[in-house]
């Protein structure tokens, strides 16, 4: 008896799936010919001159999905009105094209640069972030100001954002290194505590190794800290390739 | 996907929600039969 009940079921189902198999093998070749005449009616109605659907998969098995082909001539609107008028044919899946996009490729433009790096550099024009002499600590008057900058900085989420140290010439190099290290770091801390993603903050401190052109290396204007985006990496829309009424 | 693999999966799952049916309604009623020794 628990023999039945597992044979039974199982049986049931491989039946189902012979049914599937044979109903397919019957009707599939038919339905795929049926849908590509139709198709073929459609793509001429649109004026899809070229365009050829097929309605095979890789493997060679017909298919409700059609992969059309040709009509690399035709303007962006036309395969558009071509594609949707074969997604309007009842029983056809989604539709591709051969290639990978409904889009014809005309030349990417190029992503516009984002403007948050003269924001924090018109920023801190103005105003400067300060820190407690001779330490890392930032001034907590600063903190308001390190807050905008945090605000300036969130259109170029997705960038590798450096935060530069930089000194004056005042004390000894080694330590004006690890100062500048040091208050790069505490400033990547507090736009880190701001929501800017850690992974996106890279510190890193100079000394007095690159003074303000113009200036003194021993001039105080010199401590500073810098911002610049020194990667973007721009996210690409995903193609929509099935225009229909889906 | 090839015509064959979806026309399977429907019925599979059509068969599925058969069998689920067909359970709840009278397989646990014969279970409860079995168990009260009727």
């Amino acid at each position: 008896m628990q023999h039945g009940r597992i044979l039974f079921p199982v049986a049931g189902a491989v039946l189902s799936a012979l049914l599937a198999l044979g109903a397919a093998h019957y009707s599939g070749k038919m339905l795929a010919t049926r849908l590509s005449a139709q198709a073929r009616h459609a793509i001429a109605k649109a004026g899809g001159r070229g365009v050829v659907p097929d309605f095979h998969t890789n493997q060679g098995w017909p298919t409700r999905h059609p992969v059309l082909r040709g009509g690399e001539k035709l303007s962006n609107e036309t395969r558009l009105a071509v594609a949707r008028a074969v997604a309007s044919i009842p029983g056809v899946g989604a539709i591709r094209w051969a290639g990978g996009s409904s889009i014809k490729t005309v030349g990417e433009e190029p992503p516009k640069p984002l403007h948050c790096e003269q924001d924090v550099d018109a920023l801190l024009r103005a105003r400067t972030i300060r820190f407690e002499e001779s330490s890392a600590d930032i001034d907590p008057a600063s903190l308001g100001l390190v807050g905008e900058v945090a605000e300036a900085l969130r259109p170029c989420l997705g960038s590798i954002i450096a935060i530069v140290g930089h000194t004056d010439s005042s004390g000894n190099v080694a330590g004006n290194l690890i100062l500048s290290q040091e208050r790069a770091d505490a400033v990547r801390q507090v736009l880190i505590a701001r929501g800017i993603p850690a992974d996106g903050l890279r510190a890193n401190g100079v000394g007095s190794a690159e003074p303000i052109n113009g200036l003194d290396p021993s001039d105080p204007a010199n401590r500073r800290i810098e911002f610049s985006v020194i990667a973007t990496m721009p996210v690409k829309p995903t193609p929509v390739d099935t225009p229909g009424p889906y | 996907m090839p015509i064959w693999l979806e026309l399977m999966l429907l019925l599979l799952f059509a068969y599925g929600i058969g069998l689920a049916i067909g359970w709840a309604i009278w397989g646990r009623a014969g279970d409860q039969l079995r168990e009260n020794g009727e």
